[in-house]
């Protein structure tokens, strides 16, 4: 055998092993209480990423309490029995570490970010929030307003950025999915402590957690520690009311104009997908990057480039765990009509409906699919996340690496079925979205 | 037996439990701090110039790199914007790939391409790295600059800034550049539609060709790739990157202002406002003191732990977050206090930014607490370098700025050394509250008058050009004719007013040293007499005595016409406003404004002659607070004020007891010292000759 051929087959092993470790290895286990445990072992930084996911979003509200899950992690960065109103803060960051909250439709996701010897102190914070967190009246009248800025910064005084409320709103008349996670200033405003407390014990029970490690631990350790912190928090003794309300699917074309604080119009539609384990929803996520996945793709090429229609066109799933709904917008040029934008974007949806898409483009769209889904692997904290999200709405945390083969076994006749069964323009939700001061006119 | 073993195996089990029961309220404490380990970079010069470096790193199959062009800020002035352009250009086609083929690659690739001005930088798997290098190359040293691209990239640029327009942060972003670093600072230039219009592609192409050049370029290569396979990479596809003089540029530095300027944008639309507080810093890069001031920046507005975020939101919960930024910079750096707060809450806010300023400054600092916010830095340092892409950061800092080669590595010695003295001085070097700018985007009519106790608003636009004040809707049911009426009220009422014929008004004013005193002397319906002193000697003279009139000023008399006579008469009366109708004065209300804080009615009052002068009404308490009217001065029209205040009672009627005086743009103070509505004229005392 030549030298040269010797070396390209040490090339070949070397990149084929090189894929193998690539595998994020990881275990499991159950406490008596319920509670999920996954580590995930990694010393490549000595860090440690702490995360508990609580089954519980705002799709557990009840109307008239919307964004009461979001006001509640709020509330759950005020103490406990052992650690005093602001202190819970102060106790990460002096420790060298980083800690945030988020809450979707779905959970609600708490994590530190910690130096690898303050794991047990991750443990030790997360236990004392699970187990009898304290929230007093001045927290909460505190916590209220915070709230009430944070809607106020992200969502009334940003330009456009009601649309989310406003399709989800129109999208879902049944389910919960009608209101977003940020809620109503009026039912935040009525929010009730002693409500919290029902809130706390029906859903923040081990039974209803996820708590996901990734870093630079000795996992035998870690799992002593995790028994020691949490295991005598007691299992919820509630069932824990999840919403089995399937929407009906429209019957009918919405369309209704929201005048914003804007200086350029806007379309935005939604058509209801089904929700994100279905093997559907890895083919709509396929059609939108040929759609819109980069510059190149459909949307971009044609209605920026080519016919500078556009200043800006995009799609994407918003996929949730009981069902979705599916994004298109599109704002015109100054000068060009937001009418023939939309039409245009109708073509295109049409388009994608009557004809299978190019061998290209499905290679285009997995290898941009491949590409993100590697990177998003790139921080202990996301690794954590990702495996709390795969544990939770697919019952298996090893799709973190073989999710990919989802993506693999949609075919291109796939991603036409599934536009011809979703993208049904008589059946969706227009939003055309003007400038304020067109309402003024409009109106006179 | 069995029975009594089973009763001692669950007192076993019982006794054990209680002993390993935890006890909650005890923290845990750390293990061993493991050790900080910056990663390793390799540096490859090339001939060209070009400088690279190297961070290995397998965790992800992918690479990333970044080219970015070390050169000197450029003032783009009134082509505001071609930098920009030039930078988007490069990725909008090259000599062998058009834009729709370049996309279509990268896009296949899965990877990312971007360029700006002084940057192209984008991400690949691995196993495509040497495909995507290709491209990165071609964008570097090819773009093709195309008329017709141009006009897409300039059109698309239009747009954008339309699309910001109502977008309260690239409003607040924009206007503190241009107030704080001025026009002539490439640091304050503002794109505007104007600028962007201007921009030529011959500006595009001669910055491309002046400054996209090897020999002031890093670039960073971090990821899944070997040095050496970097450097083929690099010498296969940029050796004949061709190498050039850079022009550089030097600048005044923009200074500080000499006292607190307020400087608000108005969005009637605002429902929070968007608050920036600081000064600029002469802080440059790796300086002595950057490390200590990055401590004390923490310590004050750093984020969640910092003094600012608890005090404007988990204390008062003005605000879902306000932090502070100290920024080095080779040229000028900035302090800066930011936040959103809801309208109502604006001016409290600016009050505690400004109290967090102060108390840092003093030195309260406490030992524990500086030692808790260096803990958190030291960890914050340690969780940056879990992504590669922060030891790139480090090798380009340490080249770019002339850091020394161990900088980083000895960053958190440094920052161990940071003590309490070293908090307190660069807090006061650095933090300038009474010589700040404050920048406030919202809603102007909720927010101006508490804004007020800071100084004097200057309104700008959303650009940062000066505009007038924004006026506010005068409520339903308010007329002229209402607030004369509770004018009349506020100082005595109507009948009373109207049964006062007489007057005789004392007044001193000291200006230079000197004491003056004024004279006024009214009989209704035609008399009035003026005299100004200075100890015996009078200064100014004017009687009126019913068609007669006489003016003098220092023995001098000035001749009078017949209209002057008449508007004289317009004038001798003790409460113009009672009689309006009779004179054929009109009047009409034209908007809410402020003064001094205060919400004011603004009057315009019109003369038969056709004079036009300003009244306003201080809304609480109904007084008549300023009269303005407009002169023809050399450079446009000069608006003369004069100010009411201290309204005091005299004889049961609500009388001004300072009034000032405009004098050129001063104004001198008048103080009242006698109002006498009975004081018994003799004809002498409006005598005529």
């Amino acid at each position: 055998m030549n030298r040269k051929l010797l070396l390209l087959l040490g090339v070949l092993i070397m990149s084929v092993s090189s894929y193998a470790q690539r595998e994020i290895e990881f275990t499991e286990f159950d406490l008596d209480n319920g509670l999920h445990v996954i580590l995930h072992e990694d010393h490549s930084t000595p860090i440690v990423a702490v995360t508990v996911l609580y089954h519980v979003g705002s799709k557990n509200e009840m109307p008239g309490r919307t964004g009461f899950a979001h006001f509640f992690e709020h509330l759950l960065f005020e103490g406990s029995e052992n650690i005093e109103r602001g202190e819970f803060m102060e106790i990460v960051t002096s420790n060298g570490g980083v800690l945030n909250a988020n809450t979707t439709q779905d959970r609600t996701f708490y994590f530190e970010l910690l130096p690898s010897n303050q794991l047990e102190l991750g443990l030790w914070l997360e236990s004392e929030r699970m187990l009898h967190a304290k929230i007093d009246q001045v927290g909460l009248e505190t916590q209220r307003e915070v709230v009430k800025e944070e809607k106020r910064q992200n969502y009334d005084n940003q330009p456009y950025a009601s649309f989310r409320g406003e399709l989800f709103s129109r999208s879902f008349t049944e389910h919960p999915y009608n209101w977003i996670p940020i809620g109503s200033l009026e039912d935040i405003n009525q929010a009730e402590l002693s409500e919290f407390m029902d809130f706390y014990k029906t859903f923040y029970v081990p039974n209803n957690a996820t708590l996901s490690i990734a870093g630079d631990f000795d996992p035998k350790e870690a799992k002593a520690l995790i028994t020691k912190y949490f295991s005598s928090i007691p299992k919820g003794t509630q069932e824990i009311p999840r919403p089995d309300i399937i929407e009906p699917p429209l019957t009918a074309e919405i369309v209704d104009t929201v005048y914003d604080n804007i200086q350029i119009p806007a379309v935005f539609m939604a058509y209801g997908m089904p929700g994100q384990t279905d093997a559907d929803a890895y083919a709509m996520q396929l059609l939108t990057q040929v759609l819109s996945g980069g510059a190149s793709a459909r949307l971009q090429s044609r209605f920026i480039d080519q016919e500078e229609m556009a200043l800006s066109v995009a799609s994407f799933p918003y996929v949730l765990e009981d069902a979705g709904i599916f994004i298109l917008l599109g704002l015109p040029q100054i000068g060009k009509s937001l009418d023939s934008l939309t039409i245009g974007l109708d073509e295109e949806t049409t388009r994608i409906k009557n004809e299978l898409i190019t061998e290209r483009e499905y290679e285009k769209a997995l290898n941009q699919i491949e590409s993100s889904f590697i990177q998003s692997n790139g921080s202990m904290s996301g690794i954590a996340e990702s495996l709390a999200n795969y544990h939770v709405y697919f019952g298996d945390a090893n799709l973190i690496n073989n999710e990919i083969d989802r993506y693999r076994a949609v075919t291109r006749e796939d991603i036409q079925r599934v536009a011809q069964k979703y993208l049904d323009l008589d059946k969706r939700v227009k939003l055309i979205y003007l400038p304020k001061d067109q309402a003024q006119s409009s109106a006179q | 037996m069995k029975k009594i073993y089973g009763i001692f195996a669950a007192l076993i089990v019982f006794v054990s439990a209680q002993a390993q029961e935890l006890d909650r309220s005890v923290r845990p404490t750390a293990g061993p701090a493991p050790e900080i380990n910056i990663g390793e970079y390799e540096i490859i010069e090339m001939k060209n110039g070009l400088k690279v470096f190297v961070v290995q790193n397998d965790r992800l199959p992918r690479v990333t790199f970044r080219l970015v062009l070390d050169r000197d800020p450029i003032l783009e002035g009134d082509k505001s914007g071609y930098v920009d352009l030039a930078g988007q250009m490069l990725t909008r086609g090259t000599a062998t790939r058009t834009k729709a083929q370049l996309d279509e690659e990268v896009d296949f690739l899965g990877a990312s391409l971007n360029a700006s001005s002084s940057a192209v930088f984008g991400n690949c798997l691995s196993k495509n790295t040497e495909d995507f290098f290709a491209i990165m190359a071609d964008v570097v040293m090819n773009p093709s600059f195309l008329e017709e691209e141009f006009a897409k990239v300039k059109k698309e640029n239009l747009d954008a800034l339309e699309f910001g327009k109502d977008n309260p942060d690239a409003i607040s972003d924009r206007v503190w550049n241009r107030v704080v670093y001025g026009n002539q600072h490439p640091y304050g230039d503002v794109e505007r539609a104007e600028t962007i219009e201007a921009i030529t592609l011959d500006d595009c192409k001669q910055y491309y060709q002046t400054y996209f050049k090897p020999n002031i370029s890093y670039l960073a290569i971090v990821g899944d790739i070997s040095p050496k396979k970097a450097k083929k990479l690099v010498k296969k596809y940029l050796a004949d990157w061709e190498m050039g003089d850079v022009p550089s540029f030097e600048y005044i530095a923009p200074t500080n202002p000499s006292d607190f300027r307020v400087v608000v944008v108005n969005q009637d639309e605002s429902t929070q406002s968007n608050v920036k507080i600081g000064n600029l810093v002469d802080l440059e890069p790796g300086s002595e003191d950057a490390v200590a001031a990055e401590v004390m920046n923490e310590v004050l507005g750093g984020g969640f732990a910092g003094r600012l975020f608890k005090n404007l939101r988990e204390d008062k919960a003005y605000t879902y977050g306000a932090y502070s930024a100290l920024s080095s910079d080779p040229l000028v750096g900035e302090f800066q206090g930011y936040g959103k707060v809801r309208n109502e809450v604006t001016d409290s806010a600016v009050t505690q930014f400004l109290f967090e300023f102060n108390r840092i400054r003093e030195g309260d600092l406490i030992q524990e607490d500086l030692d808790a916010v260096k803990s958190y830095m030291n960890g914050k340092f340690a969780l940056r370098l879990e992504n590669p892409n922060t030891i790139a950061s480090f090798a380009l800092n340490t080249a770019r700025y002339d850091l020394p080669a161990d900088y980083y590595a000895n960053y958190l010695k440094k920052l161990a050394a940071v003590d309490l003295e070293a908090v307190t001085r660069v807090a006061n070097e650095y933090i300038k509250p009474e010589q700040s700018t404050l920048l406030i985007v919202g809603k102007g009519e909720e927010i101006m008058s508490g804004l007020a106790e800071f100084g004097t608003i200057e309104w700008v636009d959303i650009y940062g050009d000066p505009t007038t004040e924004p006026s506010v809707p005068i409520p339903a049911g308010v007329t002229a004719e209402v607030v004369i009426e509770n004018y009349l009220t506020a100082i005595g009422g109507r009948e009373k007013l109207a049964e006062v014929s007489e007057a005789y008004i004392k007044m001193e004013l000291s200006a230079q040293g000197m004491t003056l005193s004024m004279e006024q002397k009214y009989q209704e319906p035609d008399r009035m007499a003026q005299e100004m002193s200075m100890g015996p000697m009078a200064i100014f003279s004017m009687r009126l005595n019913g068609d007669e009139a006489k003016m003098s000023q220092q023995g001098q008399d000035i001749p009078m016409s017949e209209e002057d006579i008449a508007d004289l008469k317009m004038e001798a009366l003790i409460f113009p406003e009672l009689h309006y109708a009779e004179k054929g004065i009109t009047t009409e209300l034209k908007s809410i404004k402020t003064i001094d804080g205060q919400s004011v009615y603004e009057m315009e009052v019109t003369s038969p002659n056709g004079d036009v002068r300003s009244d306003y009404f201080d809304i609480t308490t109904g007084y008549k607070v300023r009269s303005s009217s407009s002169q023809e001065g050399p450079e446009g029209p000069i608006v003369q004020s004069t100010d009411y205040a201290n309204y005091t009672d005299f004889d049961g009627v609500m009388y001004p007891g300072t009034v000032y005086i405009p004098l050129g743009p001063q104004k001198m103070e008048a103080t009242t010292k006698e109002v006498n509505f009975a004081p018994a004229f003799t004809d002498e005392d409006f005598k005529v000759n």
